[in-house]
């Protein structure tokens, strides 16, 4: 168990994601059975940044730390089993001193975003780095994430397309995603310089500007 | 909705059971990390306890109100405290546990629960 300040439990939520955000320093704590079992997850943030991450069994107290305790709870929160996640204020500097193997360092939780959510896909857009997935229909793209900047891009279900083309494609099918789509966060990705894109800023510039036509739209009532 | 509690008072030493229970005896979720506890059973007991003792505080002190109620037997201890309106929260413990540290836990998830029904 760690040490922190209870702050609050969150029964009603949609994202885990957007619960780091109401975070400033210290973790969310959730707990799920597992088989006869029954688990706890810590995940450590500061400044909506995960910096660490655990996993314990309650009854064996196994645990699991770091990038593969993220990874189990991803899994658990991808599959809706997460049903209240209690919030803590902690010093989360002290705690890693004190753990120092719970510490990750692509601090990502895996999760689906909804193609017109674009408020949650502009927070992974700002600070994921990673991979993201973007399913629309027949057409799948995996992009390299680098907080706020595409550094690859590359088809992975549809006409095989990669770097430049790639990212192009997508961004031409981007109405259609947002109608029909939708995107998922993950972890690593180890691109080749064929991924690679030159002018990455350009997505997320793109994703804002379609925010800001979808706000006025609906100002006019359209 | 209650792992995040049972799983905190599962994790103090000694605590062998958990369960969050409607005061007309009806187990709304628990557990036990030792296989041979009924918990759904136990529920049962311990609203009726949970009941008794209202009525021996009512009787009594003229105070319809019981902050915890504790059963201890050469084997083990029962420890019950309200759980919002309508609610218990109840632990099964060997029968040196430090109740004390119990207690703590008990009151701080007593109120999670209350928050959360």
């Amino acid at each position: 168990m760690l040490p922190g300040k209870f702050l609050g439990v969150v029964i009603d939520f949609d994202s885990t994601r957007e619960l780091l955000t109401k975070i400033k320093k210290g973790y969310l704590k959730a707990s799920w059975r597992d088989g006869d079992s029954l688990k706890t997850g810590y995940v450590l943030v500061s400044d909506g940044a995960i910096l660490g991450a655990l996993v314990e069994d309650v009854l064996s107290r196994e645990r699991i730390e770091g990038e593969n305790a993220l990874r189990k709870i991803s899994e658990v929160s991808l599959s809706k089993r997460l049903k209240a996640v209690e919030l803590y204020e902690a010093d989360v500097t002290e705690i890693l001193r004190e753990n120092p193997s719970i510490r990750v360092e692509s601090g990502v939780i895996s999760e689906d975003i909804p193609g017109w959510d674009l408020d949650s896909l502009l927070l992974v857009l700002t600070t994921h780095r990673g991979e993201l997935r973007v399913h629309n229909g027949g057409t799948s793209w995996r992009l390299y994430l680098d907080r706020g900047v595409v550094r690859a891009a590359q088809t992975i279900r549809g006409p095989t397309q990669k770097g430049n083309d790639a990212l192009k494609n997508l961004l031409w099918e981007i109405g259609k995603v947002m109608k029909d789509g939708r995107f998922e966060t993950g972890g690593s990705w180890e691109f080749t310089k064929e991924d690679t894109v030159d002018n990455g800023g350009i997505f997320k510039e793109g994703v804002e500007l379609l925010r800001e036509k979808r706000r006025i739209d609906n100002a006019k009532g359209f | 909705m209650f792992e995040n509690v049972i799983a905190d008072l599962l994790r103090v030493d000694g605590v062998k059971g958990v369960a969050i229970v409607s005061k007309d005896g009806l187990l709304i979720e628990g557990q036990a990390s030792d296989r041979t506890i009924d918990v759904e059973s136990v529920a049962a007991m311990v609203a009726t306890i949970y009941g008794t003792a209202l009525n021996v505080s009512n009787e009594v002190f003229h105070e319809e109100a019981v902050d915890m109620v504790t059963l201890e037997s050469p084997k083990g201890k029962i420890i019950t405290v309200e759980a919002g309106e309508n609610a218990v929260l109840t632990v099964l413990t060997d029968p040196k546990v430090n109740l004390g540290l119990v207690r703590i836990y008990l009151k701080r998830n007593a109120q999670k629960v209350a928050s959360m029904l």
